[in-house]
């Protein structure tokens, strides 16, 4: 196989798949990146046998064929090469030159025959989303990670639906870890062709390698079958392998009650919360929350360093509220919501807070207050 | 001198007040068995109706000297210990051939008037004892009668005696239990007792000793027993006329057990003191870091007597948790002293095991004791365990097989090399072996033994080590040190090196952060705990079940709120917010299961402690973990808060350290 491809292009392509060709898996050829060259473009594959990348690109070839790469190696080879044109080679079986003007690399590579077949999905029935919304969803679902060691799939994965409404039909994302949860809906259009469908666990790996992709096209195309999630774009496609499980009911939590809304400016929630962390440590992490009338008083307490104490004004006129928080939780909700001023539902220590905007409504955290 | 076992009218008043301080009649004692059952052994007609007969004397001690004698050490024993009942101030013990030629004990204590000496021989007599009451009430060594009978059953008996306020002493001689002679002879006040030929008549259980060094190694041990708790009698011990043991007597219990225990644990002893009411715990244990693979090494002692005792044991051993690990053992001298009615030791003929009334509170005493005298050493000196943990319990360091003839250019098999002989001759300590680990400060106690047990060879480092360690001034202090040291990186994503100046530090980084997170969990009180949003099941056995029930509100305490839901199924609703966000399933039933194992031999507080040390465990960075410079920084900085950064809870160590001297040393530098 011969082909000649700008520098630039396959940069950023081999950049995409780094994510999943650095994972270890069972087989060591996973480490390497699957480049064929077909008529006029040549594709590249890369699995971690969980999520599979597949691209199509134009370029320049001269002889079809098929080779194995290091990806990491072949990365870092063109990303440092000077001149604007790289130009690969299989000279041998399996011996990869990489050459342009005054410069030569010569690597090896493995059989193309040895590279695990990426699964391939025929008749999937695909619902259009816009791109934006997709990454939007995935990123702030995956903020939720699960422990490197974890087994659990509705941990390490994110519950991915499509539901159908009355007068509206959404996809829509749950993450949790056990402590706190957010569920993040996009709603679809009708001319969308949505596809309602049974909730599903997606790995939460393979959703932040898809993330990688969806940057350059408006829409992207998503869709489940026969467990696989599949998002396909015009020139590339991320294939993931579902995990089986069960995702806890989190409808009823979800459920809230307005009357125990209590309304915030979310940068200065947010800023006192992060004054408030500074005092927290491993082992004295919470932060304790006094709602008393129309006054927030927050105190921090680590018997190793210290104490700190700040109040705000807040709209609160119920009865006294105390609630003990870990400030990490509620930061990075914050951090994630766009609105400027946010409902914090809290009706005591016992039950789950839940966070949102007051106007944008996709979002929705909850977490679990800390004893007291 | 051995006052036997017998007569010992001048004690009896200590033991008895209301008995006449004399008088032959008291000495039957009315023990265990009835006296007149002895009264007519040879009355019954030998007809062929019966043949149950009472056995005659000399054949029932030979009988009960099966019990009381059962080699060389035990003879040692039961006559030392009459040597201190008479109140000796000095005794001394020749041995011949392992006791197999001689046995010969000598005292100056109050001696026996010839009487005395012909009644102390019979079966039962004792002076020492007298009512059934005293049997409960038992202050002296000795108190059945048994022992210079038996031992005169099997041996060639000499005894002589004098009384303190008799001039003349007498002689009384004996073989297989019969009286050959009797006469009067000057001597010096107390008891000389020579025991020649034991098992003379007796060759199958003569068959049965061992060696002679290994009889010798049991007398000997069975000495620095009693030493241990007579340190005011000055001990003598000679095997063949050579002076084995030499102990003078002295008022400071730590000088004897200094000698006794030898001078390895030299300025790592630790004072226990304890009193609950009328029971006092006292004596002496070793650092952590001076351990034995057996528990050979813990002298216990119930009002001065040498005992064998699975509870005082364990609870002794718990009370140094978490500090040793599996499988070692500490070195102790504890004597308990308690109303000799809470005891009995009526128990075993040999009497080295006891009963007590309120084992349970015996036992929380000596915990604690152990606990807080290893508590306030390590805090009153650093050099007391805080600062170094165990070094080479393993052997961890293996160098790579590098041939020696490596450089020449000849690669040959490596293994092969190591020993071939003549090069090496030049440096007996082959360069091969584990590289010496150094204690954090070189001028301490060498460690490396541990894995050389007693026996390893003293090497010059330890020669000069002792003599070393009290000049120390550099201590190595604990806050802060940890911190500062340059990290160098990651081994393995398990082992963090460090650049300690002169030397180089491995710390791991499980291991250190167990310990972290342990401190954190021990402290409890303010331990934060997370609610869990998703409540977690837990399928458990059916015994697990029950075990961890008994436990669920302790639990809490920890910030572990765990719930039953019905069945042997549990729902856990909060953790501490310490611990990753793992799957807590696991750890419960680890708990359980412990709990299950470890029954209700164990007292809450040590399987609560074992839940710590799980959760620990579970909470702790993994071995294999890659770590960022920031996270080893982090953990570094913990470690220094920790009280006792050196072990995990386990009782590993955490770091250990190569000084440059010895990686020079290994190269041949």
């Amino acid at each position: 196989m011969k082909f000649k491809i700008s520098k630039k292009d396959i940069s950023t392509i081999l950049g995409r798949v780094q994510g999943i060709t650095g994972r270890k898996s069972n087989l060591a050829i996973t480490a390497n990146v699957l480049i064929k060259g077909e008529g006029q473009g040549i594709s590249f594959v890369a699995t971690d046998l969980e999520t599979g990348f597949e691209g199509h690109y134009a370029a320049d070839v001269e002889r079809e064929g098929a080779i194995t790469i290091n990806a990491k190696k072949l990365f870092e080879i063109v990303q440092n090469f000077p001149g604007e044109e790289v130009l690969i080679e299989e000279i041998e079986r399996q011996w990869i030159e990489i050459k342009n003007n005054n410069i030569v690399y010569h690597i090896v590579g493995m059989s193309p025959d040895d590279f695990p077949d990426v699964p391939r999905v025929d008749e999937v029935t695909f619902t259009r989303v816009a791109t934006g919304n997709v990454r939007e969803m995935i990123e702030k679902t995956v903020m939720i990670q699960a422990p490197s060691d974890e087994k659990r799939a509705h941990i390490t994965g994110v519950c991915f639906e499509r539901i159908q409404q009355a007068d509206s039909q959404l996809m829509r994302m749950v993450s949790t870890d056990g402590r706190r949860l957010c569920k993040v809906d996009v709603e679809i259009g009708q001319e969308d062709n949505f596809v309602p469908g049974e909730s599903v666990i997606v790995p939460k790996k393979g959703l932040m390698e898809a993330a990688k992709i969806l940057d350059k096209e408006e829409f992207v195309e998503v869709g489940v079958k026969d467990n696989y999630l599949i998002f396909k774009m015009e020139k590339e496609t991320v294939i993931i392998g579902l995990l089986e499980g069960d995702f806890p009911e989190y409808e009823q939590v979800i459920e809230k009650d307005d009357a125990f809304d209590i309304e915030v400016d979310r940068k200065l929630f947010s800023m006192m919360l992060k004054r408030m962390s500074i005092l927290s440590s491993d082992s004295y992490n919470s932060v304790i929350f006094n709602f008393a009338a129309n006054r927030l008083e927050v105190t921090a307490t680590n018997p190793d360093l210290g104490e700190s104490k700040e109040d705000m004004a807040i709209a609160f006129e119920r009865d006294e509220v105390e609630v003990a928080f870990n400030p990490k939780y509620l930061i990075d909700t914050l951090n994630v919501i766009n609105d400027e001023r946010i409902l914090v539902n809290l009706r005591d220590n016992h039950h789950p807070c839940l966070v949102e905007g007051v106007d944008e409504k996709r979002f929705l955290s909850i977490i679990m207050p800390m004893k007291i | 001198m051995p006052c036997f076992g017998s007569l010992k009218e001048k004690k009896r008043t200590r033991s008895n007040p209301r008995a006449p301080p004399l008088g032959l009649p008291d000495l039957f004692c009315t023990g265990p068995r009835p006296a007149p059952l002895r009264a007519k052994p040879l009355s019954f007609p030998e007809t062929s109706m019966t043949k149950v007969r009472i056995l005659p004397d000399i054949l029932s001690n030979k009988i009960a000297a099966g019990e009381v004698v059962e080699r060389p050490a035990s003879v040692v024993k039961e006559l030392v210990e009459n040597a201190l009942d008479a109140k000796s101030r000095s005794i001394t013990i020749d041995i011949e051939k392992g006791g197999r030629r001689l046995i010969r004990v000598a005292d100056d204590g109050c001696g026996m008037v010839p009487d005395d000496a012909m009644l102390a021989i019979e079966r039962y007599a004792t002076s020492k004892i007298h009512t059934d009451e005293d049997l409960f009430n038992i202050q002296t060594l000795g108190f059945r009668g048994e022992a210079l009978p038996s031992i005169a059953s099997v041996s060639k008996f000499t005894l002589i005696s004098r009384a303190e306020d008799m001039d003349i002493g007498c002689t009384l001689e004996m073989a297989g239990g019969k009286v050959t002679q009797v006469s009067e002879t000057g001597a010096p006040r107390g008891t000389l007792i020579s025991v020649a030929h034991l098992f003379f008549n007796t060759p199958a259980r003569r068959k049965f000793l061992k060696g002679e060094g290994t009889e010798m190694g049991h007398i000997a041990d069975t000495v620095s027993a009693i030493a241990l708790a007579w340190p005011q009698v000055r001990f003598r011990l000679t095997h063949n006329g050579k002076v084995v043991k030499s102990w003078p007597a002295t008022t400071d219990l730590r000088q004897r057990v200094e000698e006794v225990l030898g001078r390895e644990v030299r300025g790592h002893l630790a004072p226990v003191s304890i009193s609950r009411g009328d029971l006092t715990v006292s004596g002496f244990i070793t650092a952590p870091e001076i351990t034995r693979s057996t528990t050979q090494k813990i002298f216990l002692f119930v009002n001065g007597r040498p005992v064998k005792d699975r509870v005082i044991l364990n609870t002794l051993l718990s009370g140094y948790r978490p500090r040793l690990m599996k499988g070692r053992f500490p070195m102790a001298v504890l004597t308990l002293t308690l109303p000799f009615d809470w005891v009995d030791v009526n128990v075993h003929p040999a009497k080295n095991e006891v009963r007590f009334r309120d084992a349970s509170s015996v036992g929380s005493a000596v915990q604690e004791g152990v606990r807080l005298a290893l508590e306030s050493a390590e805090k009153a000196s650093r050099r007391f365990g805080g600062g170094r943990p165990l070094t080479a319990a393993t052997p961890s360091f293996s160098p790579m097989p590098m041939p020696r003839e490596g450089l020449a250019g000849r690669v040959a098999e490596p293994t092969a090399l190591f020993d071939e002989g003549p090069e090496m001759t030049g440096e007996p300590e082959t360069s091969f072996a584990p590289l010496p680990l150094q204690p954090w400060q070189e001028t301490d106690t060498p460690s490396l033994s541990e894995a050389g047990e007693t026996e390893r060879p003293l090497t010059a480092e330890d020669e000069k080590a002792p003599e070393a360690a009290p000049l120390s001034t550099d201590a190595f202090q604990p806050p802060g040190q940890f911190a500062h040291l340059r990290v160098i990186g990651q081994h393995a994503n398990t082992y963090i090196l460090c650049d300690a100046g002169d030397g180089l530090i491995v710390i791991d980084q499980h291991a250190a952060h167990e310990r972290v997170v342990f401190e954190q969990l021990k402290r409890g009180g303010t331990l934060h705990s997370q609610r869990l949003l998703v409540p977690e099941t837990v399928e458990l056995g059916y015994r697990e079940t029950d075990a961890l029930e008994g436990i669920l509100d302790k639990l809490v305490d920890f910030g572990l709120e765990v719930e039953p839901f019905g069945g042997t199924t549990f729902v856990v609703k909060s953790v501490p917010s310490i611990l990753s966000t793992d799957s807590m399933a696991g750890l419960i039933s680890e708990i359980a299961e412990q709990r299950v194992r470890m029954g209700k031999t164990d007292t809450l507080e040590q399987s609560l402690d074992a839940c710590l040390i799980l959760m620990a465990c579970h909470g702790a960075i993994r071995a294999g973990q890659a770590l960022s410079p920031k996270e080893i920084t982090h953990l570094l900085t913990q470690m220094d808060a920790c009280d006792d950064p050196s072990f995990c809870p386990h009782g590993r160590p955490t770091w250990i350290r190569w000084s440059t001297g010895s990686l020079e040393r290994a190269f041949k530098r």
